[in-house]
């Protein structure tokens, strides 16, 4: 547990007064799912990620998406070889860990599909060969809500497979003059020591399974998840239950906490559910995660 | 880290679309109000919708406050102008669309659309109580689920809600509320003559008046307009006998027939012969006070107390109706005068204005002199109408003032109530007493409904005539001019007709439409709008109620709504909730209990644990004892299996807590 301890306090050393958020994104790679950060440039999208792969000791690229990216650029592309007169496959960045995908939105659709592919599945398949991808795996896209100029938004079936949405937002006052103080981030990034490895990261993935979930939980997620459905035209999928739990689990494992409480529940809820449902009702983070928040108020916990 | 500060966020701005159904509903409350308000009403509504709605795009600068009080004024004033008052449902519906527009200048927290969400549901109420028809029905009842749908809409938080499912919603709600709605329609005791009547409105409506003046009017206006519908009891009367007796005309001055309001003499009596009619008219509005009957009635209507017969047989009610009666009658087309002519009657009856009309005069004392008799002077007048070249009109020229002399040697064209005049003043001038009897002639049969429709098209006009022998005798003059009138409509009669929109009606698939149409209205008006007290009453007996036990009827009421109200609470019953009623929610709600004196008691959202913290936070010395619970309900509750003893820790720590209900002073 203290190992999760030292890793959170070692990325708030880099990203400050984000405790919330920090906590958010570990607890999303805990629960094996991928990230999507939303948020203006310049607020520290790509230092959140950088920070993330130093500290988890994780071996990490980063691809920067553009509109004439191919799905080759991503995935790795097969060459003729003269001396063996085979092809040959190059592979692509996303044969890695941790995979920043930064501007992911800017990408066009074919080579997003690309990496989405390749994070629902967790392999590539090129010229009927499949090679799988490096265990842990994770993607870490961000995308610029303002910009919609020459972009292509992630549709639906998209969206789903991003376990989770972090804004950071700007930072407070105190926390702004820190880092006015600090100076050069990529320095501190630098002097970031990793505090867990590739396969400590795996085995906290195991233990957060683990984490306990009572008949009582499972009753509370379930409402929850049906009062979507019932308030929603769309509400949120089985997966998207399935992620739910998973998150609370994780979030419960950082926490220290040896079983699911409900309250675990309600805080990883709005970065889950709010990119699911704010694409079909309306506009603009800030609503999804109004529609969260309501969601919550509006299923009692029973006691 | 707290779960709260997580979750709390501000209360959000109403959700748009609610503002949206709002505006709308508005907008239709003040269309379905547009006819009976004032002109400038709707115009102004219209603008200071439209400029809210440019509002909900676009930042809005609402007007200074002293500003809106004088357009009140002003408003207030304009209502003043229009109606000389500011009471009656006109003038009271106008003053509640101006100062609901008003509102709208002023509206922007939740409370200030509520009120005008309040305006409109009491504009639709005036609606409903100005315009009954049923063509109507469906534009309020669309209307009340716009209304509830904005109401629905602004009562949640935020928009997560597509308007759709917010209208299916509102929908569910009122078709559940419609059985109550039923039940209090048909068994709640209306009670009559109470605060509610609406007040009378002075209008003109078409059909008969107290006078007719033939030689003024060059076009008859054929109003399609239902004057009343006839249920008969078993076969209808034939056609020639459908006499629909209205008011009575006396008195004449050369060219205007009148009434004669006093009652010169009793009621004579008569001896009712052959087949007897019995039958139930709804008789829509009308501007007099005479009561529609087939001739000649026996007795007075039951439903209508204070209504009496005249010594000229019209059934007077005491004021022109406002709104549609219902009556029941029988009568007797076949019948005989018992008593002789009453001195004063004669007088009235041969009374003709001295120095007009002198060729009539001396027509009717040839004809009289040729005749001999009274009926000899009938026959004589009748052959003279059927062969002097008379045609019949419905836009005859217009007559001077001896509109006898004028119509019989000059015109020789008009409708029933020229010839029933000039039949009637020839009579006279013979000396054979006579009156002009004004009402409705035959009526066309609704297979559909099953009754009588006559319109204020079928108005006609004849004569009766006083011959010793047979005491008054109905002669209809236009008979021997057009003799097709007594059976066929006019439409039938008259070849021009086809041009003026009604010759659509002969065609059977319109004329079927049309019927079915009016069959549906009239059950509308007889089953709904005509349900009054007394019918209460005969539904309440046919159920087997007596009056006298009407307080088993109303505890039987107030049951079955009661039951119904259970289903619907039984229906809204929280479907998924944990296993209840285990010990350890007994023990956390008894905690919950005694915490009360302490803070706010839990948010049914909130957490156990965030709710400790909480209260912790409020009582400090309480902290630390309240995380312990907390942890150990939690772990109770949602960690794996826990041994019975924990469980009994916990009880006992529940039961042992003492709250105290002000914080100690600190030492």
């Amino acid at each position: 547990m203290n190992r999760l301890v030292d890793t959170v306090a070692a990325i708030e050393r880099v990203i400050f007064g984000k405790g919330q958020q920090v906590r958010l994104c570990l607890t999303c790679l805990i629960a094996r799912g991928h990230l999507l950060i939303e948020d203006v440039p310049g607020v520290g999208k790509t230092t959140l990620a950088h920070c993330l792969a130093r500290v988890l000791g994780l071996e990490w690229t980063r691809v920067q998406f553009t509109s004439d990216m191919l799905p080759a650029d991503i995935i790795g592309v097969s060459i003729f070889d003269r001396d063996t007169h085979k092809f040959q496959f190059r592979r692509g960045p996303v044969f890695t860990q941790l995979l920043l995908a930064d501007e992911v939105n800017r990408a066009s659709p074919k080579a997003q599909s690309a990496l989405l592919e390749a994070m629902e599945e967790r392999q590539v398949s090129v010229d009927g060969i499949t090679y799988p991808l490096p265990e842990p795996f994770f993607v870490v896209a961000t995308q610029n809500p303002h910009e919609q100029v020459g972009t292509y938004g992630l549709p639906e079936s998209q969206l789903d497979r991003f376990l989770m949405r972090v804004s950071l937002g700007y930072p407070d006052r105190a926390s702004e003059r820190r880092v006015l103080l600090q100076g050069e981030r990529r320095e501190l990034l630098n002097d970031t020591p990793a505090v867990l490895s590739g396969a400590e990261v795996l085995n906290l993935q195991r233990q957060a399974r683990s984490v306990h979930v009572a008949a009582a939980l499972l009753d509370y997620v379930q409402a929850l998840v049906a009062h979507t459905r019932v308030q929603l035209e769309l509400g949120l999928s089985p997966r998207a239950a399935q992620g739910l739990l998973r998150a609370a689990q994780a979030w419960a494992l950082i926490q220290g906490e040896s079983a699911v409480l409900p309250e675990h529940v309600q805080i990883v809820f709005p970065a889950i559910a709010a990119h699911r449902l704010e694409t079909r009702h309306g506009d603009g983070a800030a609503h999804g995660n109004e529609v969260a928040d309501a969601l919550i108020r509006a299923v009692p916990i029973p006691v | 880290m707290n779960a709260r500060a997580a979750i709390a966020v501000e209360s959000p701005p109403l959700p748009a679309n609610s503002l949206w159904l709002l505006l709308g509903g508005f907008l239709g409350a003040v269309l379905l109000n547009a006819h009976h308000t004032a002109l400038w009403c709707l115009p102004l509504a219209l603008l200071a919708i439209a400029w809210r709605a440019r509002g909900l795009r676009a930042p809005l600068r609402l007007p200074a406050r002293f500003l809106r009080i004088g357009v009140a004024l002003l408003l207030t004033l304009a209502v003043l102008a229009s109606f000389h008052t500011l009471n009656g449902i006109d003038a009271g519906s106008s003053l509640l669309v101006a100062m609901a527009t008003l509102k709208l200048s002023e509206t922007s927290r939740r409370r200030d659309w509520l009120i005008i969400l309040a305006a409109a549901l009491f504009l639709l109420l005036a609606a409903c109580l100005d315009g009954q028809a049923l063509w109507r029905l469906p534009l309020y009842a669309a209307e009340l689920w716009l209304l509830c749908t904005a109401s629905y809409a602004l009562g949640t938080d935020f928009e997560v809600a597509r308007t759709a499912t917010l209208l299916r919603r509102s929908g569910l709600s009122l078709a559940a509320a419609l059985p109550f709605a039923l039940l209090l329609f048909f068994f709640v005791p209306r009670l009559p003559g109470s605060f509610w009547v609406l007040p009378q409105r002075h209008e003109a409506f078409t059909g008969l008046g107290d006078e007719m003046s033939p030689g003024s009017i060059s076009q008859l206006t054929q109003s399609g307009d239902a004057a009343l519908r006839v249920r008969f009891d078993a076969a209808p009367p034939p056609a020639a006998e459908r006499y629909w007796r209205g008011p009575v005309l006396h008195v004449f001055d050369g060219y205007t027939w009148r009434r004669q309001h006093a009652q010169v003499d009793r009621v004579p009596r008569l001896q009712f012969q052959g087949q007897a009619y019995s039958y139930a008219i709804t008789l829509e509005p009308n501007q007099h006070n005479v009561l529609i009957a087939l001739e000649l009635p026996r007795g007075l209507p039951d439903e209508l107390p204070n209504t009496f017969a005249t010594f000229d047989y019209q059934l007077i009610a005491p004021a022109p109706s406002e709104r549609a009666v219902s009556y029941r009658l029988q009568s007797y087309p076949q019948h005989r005068s018992l008593d002789p002519l009453s001195p004063a009657a004669r007088r009235l009856d041969l009374q003709l204005p001295p120095n007009r009309n002198p060729r009539s005069a001396e027509l009717a004392a040839s004809l009289r002199q040729q005749a001999g008799s009274d009926v000899g002077l009938v026959d004589a007048v009748l052959e003279y109408l059927r062969r002097g070249g008379f045609t019949y009109t419905l836009e005859p020229p217009l007559l001077n003032l001896d509109s006898v002399d004028d119509l019989l040697f000059r015109t020789r064209a008009g409708f029933c109530g020229h010839y029933a005049s000039a039949f009637v003043a020839l009579m006279r001038a013979g000396g054979v007493p006579a009156r002009v009897v004004t009402g409705y002639l035959g009526g066309s049969w609704n297979r559909y409904g099953g009754y009588l429709y006559i319109t204020q098209a079928d108005a006609h006009a004849w004569a009766e005539v006083w011959l010793e022998a047979q005491g008054w005798v109905r002669v209809d003059p236009t008979a021997v001019v057009a003799p097709g009138r007594l059976t066929q409509g006019l439409d039938e009669l008259l070849p021009g007709a086809g041009g003026n929109g009604r010759g659509l009606m002969s065609s059977s698939w319109v004329v079927n439409a049309v019927q079915a149409w009016q069959g549906l209205n009239a059950w509308w008006q007889d089953e709904f709008i005509g349900f009054s007290f007394a019918r209460q009453l005969a539904l309440l007996e046919r159920l087997g109620f007596r009056q006298h036990d009407l307080r088993a009827f109303a505890l039987l009421l107030a049951a079955s709504a009661g039951i119904w109200l259970a289903l619907i609470a039984w229906g809204l019953r929280p479907r998924s909730r944990s296993p209840a009623g285990d010990g350890l929610s007994r023990s956390w709600r008894a905690l919950e209990r005694k915490l009360r004196r302490a803070a706010e008691p839990r948010a049914p959202h909130e957490g156990t644990m965030a709710y400790a913290e909480r209260v912790g936070r409020a009582r400090p010395e309480l902290s630390s004892t309240l995380t312990a619970l907390a942890r150990r309900y939690a772990r109770l509750r949602y960690g794996p299996a826990a041994g019975a003893a924990e469980f009994e820790q916990f009880q006992r720590a529940v039961r042992l807590l003492r709250v105290q209900p002000r914080r100690p002073r600190p030492h």
